[in-house]
């Protein structure tokens, strides 16, 4: 507690008795220390009280008589000047200030619905509608479009099988030569250092290269028999 | 204008009815809420602005407004609404405006040569008793106090209101209600005491 904040802060709150019981407690005790804070809150103290006191009634009487009368002709004046800005004409006077459920979200103030707020309202309903209508329409096709597709996946699936199977049948009997094409699709089975399909070269253990390695034993053969493989040489 | 005429009456003389009855009167009949209203609050701003403004007519003119602002601010009867710190605000800050017009008036006055008791008529008899007054002592140290000042003592002393519905009049925090009003209160005695000793 210091000298500045009694004389700056607290001095009124603690003669109002307004002040936390701690804050209290140190102003007083402050009080006991200095002589100076204690003579600044005995001089506030004592200060006489403040002439701010209502006058004679017969003196203000007149001043009250017609005050009512004024306030409610500048009142209809103040709504005159505002029923003009707005270029409506108001059949009731009374403004209902406090606004809840339906007639608020309706902008109804109690002097009925205005036609052009009931428009919007109504515009503003059947974008809603036509949006969601529209919205629900769109999923429907995609849903159907997706039930086309996969009955065409099917259909492409089923053909990749049989094609498939044609093409087995077709190499039955032959064997790739890995050696003959530096970047052969198919890979031997048996030839070490063959490329895979993605054209990255196997890492094969020593081993399998210094053991049974049959690849120098098969002839190479040049005439391709079937040339519908991507040039790829094929031995028989 | 096809506009039906708005009817207030004055009190008559019954005990104010309280804000939350006001409050609640107003869901059925807003015309006649908004009459109790102005007869609770009348003196209330009538005064306020007198303390602040030192001018009867003008005081009358800024408790009028207050009550014309009030009639069209959609929130007047909401139960959460603060009508007693709202109306002493409107009221308020009328004042502050009008004493700095005065101010900028007067000095164009003074220069011309007129005095300022032309401009006042009808309220004379009022203007003439606060005019003693303010020959007071305590008038005239008053007298010196900034406007803001002048108001907080005005709210606290006169109003009678805790530290926190001034905060709520002034829209500032209650520590600095707690402190303007300290340095309002020690900057009286310090004229006090001048006034005294000479």
């Amino acid at each position: 507690m210091n000298c500045w904040r009694i004389r700056h802060n607290l001095v009124a709150p603690f003669l109002d008795g307004a002040l936390d019981d701690d804050e209290q407690q140190a102003v007083a005790e402050h009080l006991d220390d200095c002589s100076e804070c204690s003579v600044l809150v005995k001089g506030v103290a004592s200060l006489p009280e403040l002439p701010f006191r209502e006058l004679d009634p017969k003196l203000v009487g007149p001043i009250f008589a017609d005050f009512e009368r004024d306030l409610a002709e500048r009142i209809q004046d103040s709504l005159s000047v505002i029923a003009d800005s707005h270029g409506t004409q108001r059949e009731d006077t009374a403004v209902k200030p406090t606004r809840s459920g339906l007639g608020a979200l309706f902008g109804n103030s109690g002097r009925g619905f205005s036609p052009a707020l009931v428009g919007a309202y109504i515009a503003v309903l059947a974008l809603l509608t036509g949006g969601l209508a529209w919205h629900y329409m769109k999923v429907e096709n995609l849903e159907a479009s997706l039930e086309e597709r996969k009955e065409q996946i099917g259909n492409l699936k089923e053909q990749v099988e049989v094609l498939g199977s044609q093409r087995a049948r077709a190499l039955a009997g032959f064997e790739l030569d890995p050696l003959s094409n530096p970047f052969p699709v198919f890979g031997s089975t048996t030839a070490s250092g063959a490329l895979s399909i993605s054209g990255m070269r196997t890492r094969m253990p020593l081993s399998s290269l210094q053991g049974a390695d049959n690849r120098r034993q098969i002839p190479l053969i040049q005439q391709v028999s079937v040339d519908n493989l991507d040039g790829m040489p094929l031995r028989r | 204008m096809g506009l039906s005429k708005l009817k207030l009456v004055p009190g008559t003389g019954e005990a104010p009815m309280a804000d939350e009855d006001i409050k609640s009167l107003a869901r059925e009949d807003h015309a006649r809420a908004f009459n109790l209203l102005v007869q609770r609050y009348e003196q209330k701003l009538y005064y306020h602005a007198l303390w602040i403004i030192k001018d009867s007519e003008t005081a009358r003119d800024v408790a009028q407004e207050a009550f014309i602002k009030a009639y069209h601010e959609p929130r007047l009867f909401d139960e959460a609404f603060h009508t007693r710190a709202w109306l002493l605000r409107v009221c308020t800050n009328r004042c502050y405006n009008l004493l700095r017009d005065r101010s900028r008036r007067r000095s164009i006055l003074d220069r011309v040569g007129r005095e300022e008791s032309a401009l006042r008529s009808s309220h004379q008899a009022i203007d003439d008793v606060l005019e003693k007054e303010m020959n007071s002592t305590l008038a005239r140290v008053l007298d010196q106090l900034s406007p803001e000042h002048r108001t907080i003592l005005i709210l606290r002393c006169s109003h009678d209101l805790s530290y926190q519905e001034i905060a709520d009049v002034l829209l500032v925090k209650i520590g600095t209600v707690m402190s303007r009003i300290s340095r309002a209160k020690v900057r009286l005695r310090d004229l006090w005491e001048e006034e005294e000793t000479r």
